[in-house]
């Protein structure tokens, strides 16, 4: 019987422990108690109940127990206690609040977690526990406390925050100057002003004191608020005190206000200078700017680049007069605020100073073609536009690029007049910008212009133009047909101009124009046509004419033009079969006169992964010009390689064998045989 | 200049990094003297400091020695080894000595002879420094997002406006042709009106178990923690990997909202504003130390009832990217380096002068260093990539709270919501304060 009952005993304690391991390992709580800083399936279960529990006190004051239990655990985690604390601050109530008050006492790591949750939870429970810790903490925990009641502007704290104003801890007297600052009430703003007559000079009582004024300012004490801002906008107190002290004056609508940054434009440091000015650019008020304005003249440079940007920013049109005054100005960057300025407030008066600045070269040009191309409204507009048509050669140029930026008919209509112009700098700015925006229907004209032009630097500019005008468009028949219209009736330096654009626009019907120039009898345009084919065309097209060409052309210099396109066009033609392309390559070595296309066609043979190609190379192993570039490119062959992201295979095979051998008999570099020697 | 203003910043600035105080009480009397092109005398240059100088800073870094007319003279970093690497690139840069490194940001700021700051320090050193310089007269060149959360964001925006600082995020997509096109076809009604914005960012991924271990000699860990909660050591925790854990950084959601939801906010003109409504669901690793969410989506609706789709890359169909789509189906795509849209022709669009012109950008770091000398805002003010932010940190908390939240975007509250509207800010750890 005793047996059977100790074995009952046993069994039981089993079962007891084993629930409460179970239970220990499923309650969160107990988890939490035991919290490693990593393994959070505790808190996102608990935070699930809290979430679930919404809108039901009893809940989450069930919730807030156990956390509470979580707390007063001396056994459980630092890390646990410090996740209670976070999750109590999302909360917790006025019943959470004596264990945290607890906890302050602990050390500044553990008063850090209580004040994490004491300072987000609301009520006069919380603010107390602060302030009555206040008295007997200590060090960095007695810091946070104060910190904590700042952020709570708890303005119960201030009598005692008074009494730490003139600790001889200067931490604790920061933290509680700071504070009365942050509660911004009238009783911690006089607690301040006594602090500040023992400290006249002492930057933190000012900082407390600004941010103390904004507060009263906050809650519509305005003449408290000024009074402060007033204190410290004077002299003697820092440069940044100031500027902060009468950005606070201003924001208040102060009476004094303006008075003070009218007489801050001419103080002697330049800090407060910017800050005047900035207080006056940023004042809407009719009368203030007035003043201003009226002051503008006698400011000094950097507060004359603030007012005028500012009245830029914000279009000002008051402020026209001083900006376009202010353009002849000796300081670099006030001309270029009065630049910027002048466009933003000036409207169509602007146009004409600005576009003589825009015609200059340097930074004062750059910015009043910035300017212009900005300047918003129809009379403006029409302005620029006149003057474009109107004004001298230079002025006009320069309008060009800036009618560029200004996209409609009527820019486009006056570029297109432009590029007729007979001033060469006027037409050739104007097909720039026509380049730079013009469409098919532009291609036509512009083409006409470089046809009929006597200018060679006109001439290049339009043949860019029609070729970016037939590239932006995607409507590359409508310039083609241009062209073509054009080529018969131009002159030779237009034909040629004219065949670049055909080669660079390409297309069959290019390509056909281009081969027929090609037999011209006229020599400049064939080797035009020939030179826009080799160089310039994209696919492998004319390379039988250009091989041709390059075989029995009469001119040595055209015959190199084009075995060098067509060597070109074969090599980067990836539809070309290897095979295909090693037999042309080997044509194009048997039309080479010189070294240099043969070295061309060895490179295009490097790519060429076929036995054949190391047979056609090693050909040239006794060349004395040509026999370390071919054994290289036999080398490159026999190894493999990788180029532009991809894997060439080596190529191996007897032919290959031989072309190694061959360098091992026929190259006297030692470097080079023991190369081929190990590739064999 | 700095006799105009001699403080006692210096000393102050010392007291209170000996402290631990998390503001430093300075002034700084930037250099303002500033001149125009061609070579500048390094007296007449911008002067930088750099604080953060891990990859992103070090990027950073490389754009401003660029420049003619800036002179970094100081790096910072909690890191020996990135310290000594970012001198050593100044340095040989200007062929001198004369960077100064700092392993504590409030000393750099204490200089007093800087005009601006370079800040790529992770999310959750952000906003100190950031408040504390512009606080102290400095311009700001910071890294995206711009905040932890929505309080610090919101700090930020008020500093630069209080102060009347200059402040560019590094949200550069802003100052790159194809984004700026993107955002002027929809911005002149090529697409008509717009119903529906999708924005696709990367997804993220969990770690497996880890072992803690002290930090590394070089590293000053306590200082890197800074005003987050306090987590052991162990690899993967710091450089670079920060941003998928919450305490520190965002995760992909957060690391890429200041990108592509700051683009669809540019389309979309809604640069001081954000969303009215957020809802959605994320996954979360419970186990290994990334904890922020690696497959997310929710839905932000705006005003007018616009709904911007946010997700990672593929999940609801979304594309990497910001694509917005007209009601009549007409829409416009664009990411890195790609542009699309239906009809094809509205790529061959010209936007004119009396159009929705968006600022064409000299370089993004170039615009900063003009607007440095104009005061002119720069395409990324801070209140600009805190609505841009806004978007993630809403998301996220919708996501954390597990259901729909309603957001006042001009009053930037939760509305009938006090447990959602507690995750607006992050309690800090001491002695660090905003």
């Amino acid at each position: 019987m005793k047996c059977r009952n100790t074995i009952v005993a046993v069994v039981l304690s089993f079962m007891i422990t084993a629930g409460l391991q179970a239970w220990a390992q499923d309650d969160p709580y107990q988890a939490l108690r035991r919290y490693d800083f990593q393994e959070r399936a505790s808190l996102a279960a608990i935070q699930k109940e809290i979430v679930a529990a919404r809108g039901s006190a009893q809940r989450l004051g069930a919730i807030e127990v156990k956390l509470i239990g979580v707390l007063s655990d001396a056994s459980a985690t630092f890390g646990g206690k410090q996740e209670a604390c976070k999750l109590l601050s999302s909360m917790g109530s006025a019943r959470s609040v004596p264990a945290l008050q607890r906890m302050l006492a602990g050390d500044a790591r553990t008063a850090d977690a209580a004040r994490y949750a004491l300072e987000r939870i609301p009520g006069p429970e919380a603010s107390a526990a602060l302030r009555s810790a206040l008295s007997t903490a200590r060090g960095a925990a007695r810091v946070g406390i104060i910190n904590s009641i700042g952020v709570r502007r708890d303005g119960a704290a201030v009598t005692a925050l008074a009494k730490l104003v003139s600790s001889s801890d200067s931490a604790l007297r920061a933290a509680a100057l700071e504070a009365l600052g942050a509660i911004g009430t009238e009783p911690a703003l006089d607690t301040l002003l006594k602090a500040r007559s023992s400290a006249r000079r002492d930057g933190a009582v000012s900082h407390a004191l600004l941010r103390c004024a904004s507060g009263l300012a906050r809650s519509g004490k305005q003449a408290r608020a000024q009074s402060v801002y007033t204190l410290l906008v004077c002299a003697g107190q820092p440069a940044y005190v100031r500027v902060t002290a009468l950005r606070g004056l201003a924001g208040i609508g102060a009476s004094n206000a303006v008075a003070v940054a009218l007489a801050g434009l001419k103080d002697s440091n330049a800090y407060v200078r910017r800050g005047a000015a900035q207080v006056l650019a940023e004042s809407k008020r009719a009368d203030v700017t007035a003043k201003a304005i009226a002051a503008f003249g006698s400011a000094s440079p950097e507060a004359q680049v603030v007012l005028l940007t500012g009245w830029a920013t914000r279009g000002e049109p008051q402020a026209a007069s001083a900006a376009l005054g202010a353009l002849s100005s000796q300081d670099a960057e006030v001309r270029a605020a009065a630049i910027r300025a002048a466009a933003r407030t000036a409207g169509a008066r602007a146009v004409a100073p600005l576009a003589e600045i825009a015609a200059q070269s340097g930074n004062d040009g750059n910015v009043a073609r910035e300017a212009l191309a900005g300047m918003a409204g129809a009379p403006t507009a029409q302005a620029i536009v006149r003057l474009a048509r109107e004004g001298k050669p230079e002025v006009r140029a320069a309008l060009m690029g800036v009618l560029a930026e200004r996209p409609g008919a009527a820019s486009l209509a006056a570029l297109l007049e432009g590029a007729r112009a007979e001033s060469p700098i006027v037409a050739v700015a104007a097909l720039r910008g026509i380049g730079a925006v013009g469409g098919a229907d532009e291609a036509a004209p512009v083409t006409a212009i470089l046809a009929a032009t006597t200018h060679d630097e006109v001439r290049e500019a339009a043949g860019r133009a029609v070729v970016a005008c037939a590239q932006r468009s995607g409507q590359r028949d409508q310039a083609v047909t241009a062209i073509v219209g054009a080529l018969a009736n131009a002159s030779s330096d237009a034909r040629i101009t004219l065949l670049g654009a055909l080669a660079e626009i390409g297309g069959d019907r290019a390509l056909e124009e281009l081969k027929s120039a090609a037999a011209s009898a006229d020599p400049d345009v064939r080797r035009a046509a020939v030179r826009g084919l080799a160089d310039t065309w994209t696919d492998s097209a004319p390379a039988p004419l250009l091989l041709n060409i390059a075989q029995n052309d009469a001119s040595a210099a055209v015959r190199i033009i084009a075995l060098r396109g067509y060597i070109r066009l074969i090599a980067q033609d990836g539809g070309i079969p290897a095979g295909a392309k090693i037999e042309a390559l080997e044509q194009a070595l048997r039309a080479a006169q010189r070294p240099d296309e043969k070295r061309q066609a060895f490179g295009a043979l490097r790519d060429c992964r076929e036995e054949r190609a190391a047979s056609a190379l090693a050909a040239y192993l006794e060349d004395a010009d040509l026999a370390v570039e071919a054994a290289e490119a036999i080398l490159d062959l026999a190894a493999p390689q990788k180029r532009n992201n991809r894997d060439l295979p080596a190529v191996k095979g007897a032919a290959m064998t031989a072309a190694l051998d061959a360098i091992i008999q026929k190259i006297s570099d030692a470097g080079i045989k023991e190369r081929a020697q190990k590739l064999k | 200049m700095q006799g105009d203003n001699a403080l006692d910043r210096r000393t102050l600035l010392k007291r209170a990094a000996a402290t631990g105080a998390g503001l430093g009480l300075f002034h700084i009397v930037p250099a303002s003297a500033l001149g125009l092109g061609g070579r500048i005398a390094p007296s007449n240059r911008i002067t930088i400091g750099c604080i953060g100088m891990g990859g992103m800073g070090m990027g950073n870094l490389g754009a401003f020695l660029g420049q003619p007319d800036t002179q970094v003279v100081a790096v910072c970093d909690v890191d020996r080894n990135h310290l000594n690497n970012a001198r050593a690139a100044v340095n040989r840069h200007y062929g001198n000595e004369a960077c100064a490194a700092y392993a504590d940001f409030r000393e750099l700021l204490a200089r007093g002879d800087l005009d601006a700051l370079s800040l790529a320090t992770p999310d959750h050193w952000h906003a100190i420094p950031a408040v504390m310089a512009m606080d102290a007269g400095l311009d700001v060149y910071g890294e995206k997002p711009i905040s932890h959360c929505l309080a610090e964001g919101r700090a930020m925006a008020n500093a630069q406006k209080r102060n009347g600082r200059i402040w560019q995020t590094g949200s550069w997509q802003r100052s790159v042709g194809n984004f700026r096109f993107a955002c002027e076809l929809v911005r002149n009604g090529r697409i008509g009106k717009v119903v529906r914005i999708e924005v696709g960012l990367p997804t993220g991924s969990p770690t497996g178990p880890v072992q803690f271990k002290d930090p590394p000699p070089e590293l000053d860990y306590d200082f890197w923690v800074g005003p987050s909660r306090w987590q052991p050591y162990c690899d993967n925790r710091t450089h670079w990997n920060w941003r998928w854990q919450l305490d520190y950084g965002g995760g992909q959601l957060m690391d890429w909202i200041g990108h592509h939801g700051d683009i669809a906010h540019w389309g979309m003109g809604w640069d001081n504003t954000g969303p009215i409504e957020i809802e959605g669901t994320g996954e979360y690793p419970t186990s290994g130390i990334w904890d922020a969410a690696t497959r997310y989506y929710f839905v932000a609706t705006y005003r007018g009832g616009v709904e911007m789709h946010v997700a990672n890359g593929g999940n609801q169909g979304i594309r990497g990217g910001t694509k917005w789509i007209g009601a009549d189906g007409r829409w416009v795509w664009v990411d890195r380096g790609g542009i699309d849209a239906n009809p094809k022709s509205l790529l061959r669009e010209r936007i004119g002068p009396d159009e929705i012109q968006l600022f064409r950008s000299p370089g993004h770091q170039r615009e900063f260093l003009d607007c440095v000398k104009t005061r002119r805002p720069t395409t990324t003010p801070a209140e600009t990539a805190h609505r841009s932010a806004s978007i993630g940190h809403l998301g996220q908390i919708a996501m954390i709270v597990g259901r729909k939240i309603r957001w006042n975007p001009e009053t930037e509250q939760i509305l009938n919501d006090a447990a959602a509207s507690r995750l607006l800010s992050t309690p800090m750890r001491a002695p660090w304060r905003l």
